[in-house]
């Protein structure tokens, strides 16, 4: 065997070998563990015949202001945190803006849910009440009440998962919400539109269904819009803030 | 003097051979020379073109050279196709396949493919079926490595390229296979460009969004035949110096047209400035550098380029406000002044030794 043959055969058992160690030093230990559903994890469209993997995609939110909606992906932190960040408050305007590689720390139906929840209240209250003026039009109050449908969705059947703190520094986070069981600290990417910190990436947002709970989400159909979920998957970090399934159940449909 | 330890060098030497037989021919013709005193050397070259013949499978005529062009195509596509039926074949199969028959597959389908690719070229003296299965063996490590990170939701990393361009390099260089060394370099290319932006606090995928990050592998590329002596592999050095070049123009070409991308904190306009100028001084400098060192790629590479610094900067500057025959017989006439340039440079006893 010449040299060259030699060669060619470690770098693939190397570059495989790195793989493999890579993917256990992650699982070695269990950093975060969420019980998510459907809600959280929409399953992407996909064709059986070409594709036969599956795999869920987590669904996530960040806070937006009741009345003005934002963007998606949003974050609004102050000057000075955007230049912690590494970004200016000029930020977002050129095609060649660049997007950072950060933390973030991610909770799973908690305070920050609620407070979204309550916030779309809010607004809509201030609605309803200038929509009930005399002059206030039809169509105004149909897209009021379309709101509300929207809302009592977002309430019973939307992502409880949400983007709630970002730093460049993991341990920082980690320090500041030690002791949470509602959380995951994961890699991602920060990007800014308009002045405005934007949420790029999670950057390993897509789970590989294994073969062995692939029984539960085979024959379900992607869906479109809001409805009620159909399986929980528990869904662990590791130590590289990668993730995996732990474990996946189909929920009884109920009459 | 060529190379004649590889297929590419014995291929030159029949060139040459063949060359050098029309002209003798010739001056047999106008009597010259006696056809009588050419019979040793018309015997021996006889001897050493059967001998690339048997050893090489080297073309001897033109239906033989343009046979081997088609052979050529048909590897090109062949391993096309072929990587591409590898890749829809394991997305075919992989999730009904528990994860340790996945890494099997994987794995196993880069190490059989790369056997099979040595197994091949001890019986392939045309190159062709060797090419084409060391272009299908990259092509499942590709896969390999790829897959694995999505079997195992990890996050995508720079050094996947890394691995790919190192890999592709040692089958480029077992078996003299430029095309594979082409893949190699670009993916090279984009490790070194990934990792300078990383080290600037960009994330990896987002180096192109700061083209300057191109420079320095462009440079580095460039450097290699110097560092790295290529003599034994017909082709390589121009390759690495063409690649080299265009990603250094093409990244001064868009600088050259958006400053706001730079990592300089000066006036965008100013930086546009100062690449305009850097596109026309170092095009110029490659073409002189290619007459220098009789690198016909340089020459032509630079040339282009130039012409295109030089032509983007009459439009910016006479496009809007100059009528149309003066800006085209301006551009008429930079042609005339680099054919006069070129004539020049060409005249025995000029800068081209």
């Amino acid at each position: 065997m010449n040299r060259y043959a030699i060669i060619a055969f470690t770098l693939v058992v190397a570059g495989n070998a790195f793989v493999l160690g890579r993917a256990a030093w992650n699982r070695s230990e269990i950093t975060y563990q969420l019980p998510l559903t459907e809600r959280e994890l929409r399953l992407p469209w996909r064709v059986p015949d070409e594709n036969s993997g599956i795999s869920v995609q987590m669904v996530w939110r960040t806070l937006q202001p009741g009345d003005t909606r934002g963007f998606p992906g949003s974050l609004y932190t102050s000057d000075a945190k955007m230049a912690e960040l590494g970004f200016d408050p000029r930020c977002g305007t050129s095609f060649y803006d660049v997007e950072r590689k950060v933390w973030y720390l991610l909770e799973f139906d908690g305070a920050t849910f609620r407070r979204q929840l309550e916030l779309g209240e809010q607004s809509l209250a201030r609605e309803r009440e200038a929509a009930a003026k005399p002059d206030a039009s039809e169509y105004w109050k149909k897209s009021i009440e379309a709101r509300a449908k929207g809302l009592e969705n977002q309430r019973e059947y939307g992502s409880r998962l949400y983007v709630m703190d970002v730093d460049t520094d993991r341990s920082s986070l980690e320090r500041k919400y030690a002791g949470r069981d509602d959380i995951a600290i994961l890699p991602g990417t920060l990007g800014c539109m308009n002045g405005s910190l934007m949420v790029r990436s999670i950057l390993v947002d897509t789970v590989n269904v294994p073969r062995e709970l692939r029984a539960v989400v085979e024959d379900l159909t992607p869906t479109v819009g809001f409805s009620a979920p159909r399986f929980t998957a528990t869904i662990a970090f590791g130590k590289l803030g990668e993730p995996w399934i732990v474990d996946m159940e189909p929920i009884a449909e109920t009459e | 003097m060529t190379n004649q330890e590889t297929k590419q060098g014995a291929q030159e030497r029949v060139r040459q051979i063949q060359a050098f037989r029309q002209e003798l021919d010739e001056l047999v013709r106008e009597g010259v020379i006696d056809e009588a005193s050419l019979g040793e050397v018309r015997h021996y070259h006889d001897d050493l073109l059967a001998g690339f013949k048997q050893h090489y499978d080297v073309d001897l005529d033109l239906r033989g050279r343009q046979l081997s062009m088609g052979m050529r195509t048909a590897s090109l596509l062949g391993a096309l196709a072929l990587a591409a039926s590898v890749f829809f074949f394991f997305y075919q199969v992989w999730g009904y396949l528990a994860t340790t028959g996945q890494i099997i597959l994987l794995a196993g389908g880069t190490l059989v493919t790369l056997g099979a690719t040595f197994f091949i070229q001890r019986r392939d003296k045309s190159g062709h079926f060797t090419n084409l299965m060391a272009f299908i063996s990259l092509a499942c490590f590709v896969l390999n490595i790829s897959m694995m990170g999505q079997i195992f939701n990890m996050a995508s990393s720079e050094n996947a390229l890394l691995l790919w361009a190192a890999f592709g390099m040692v089958l480029a260089y077992s078996f003299s296979l430029r095309l594979l060394l082409a893949v190699s370099i670009l993916y090279l290319y984009g490790f070194i460009a990934a990792r300078i932006g990383t080290w600037a606090g960009l994330y990896w995928l987002s180096f192109g969004s700061r083209p300057e990050n191109f420079l320095a592998p462009s440079i580095i590329l460039f450097l290699v035949p110097w560092l790295v002596n290529q003599e034994r592999r017909a082709g390589f050095a121009p390759l690495y110096r063409i690649l080299a070049l265009c990603g250094f123009f093409l990244t001064i070409l868009v600088m050259a047209n958006s400053g706001e991308a730079s990592y300089l904190s000066l006036d965008p306009n100013f930086i546009e400035g100062i690449y305009q100028v850097l596109g026309l001084v170092a095009s110029a400098g490659a073409i002189w550098l290619g007459v220098k060192m009789d690198w016909r790629e340089t020459v032509n590479t630079g040339t282009v380029f130039f012409v295109l610094f030089l032509y983007t900067k009459f439009f910016d500057w006479w496009w809007d406000w100059m009528p149309k025959f003066l800006f085209f017989l301006i551009v008429g006439a930079t042609a005339f002044l680099a054919l006069l340039v070129f004539r020049r440079l060409r005249l025995p006893g000029g800068d081209h030794e």
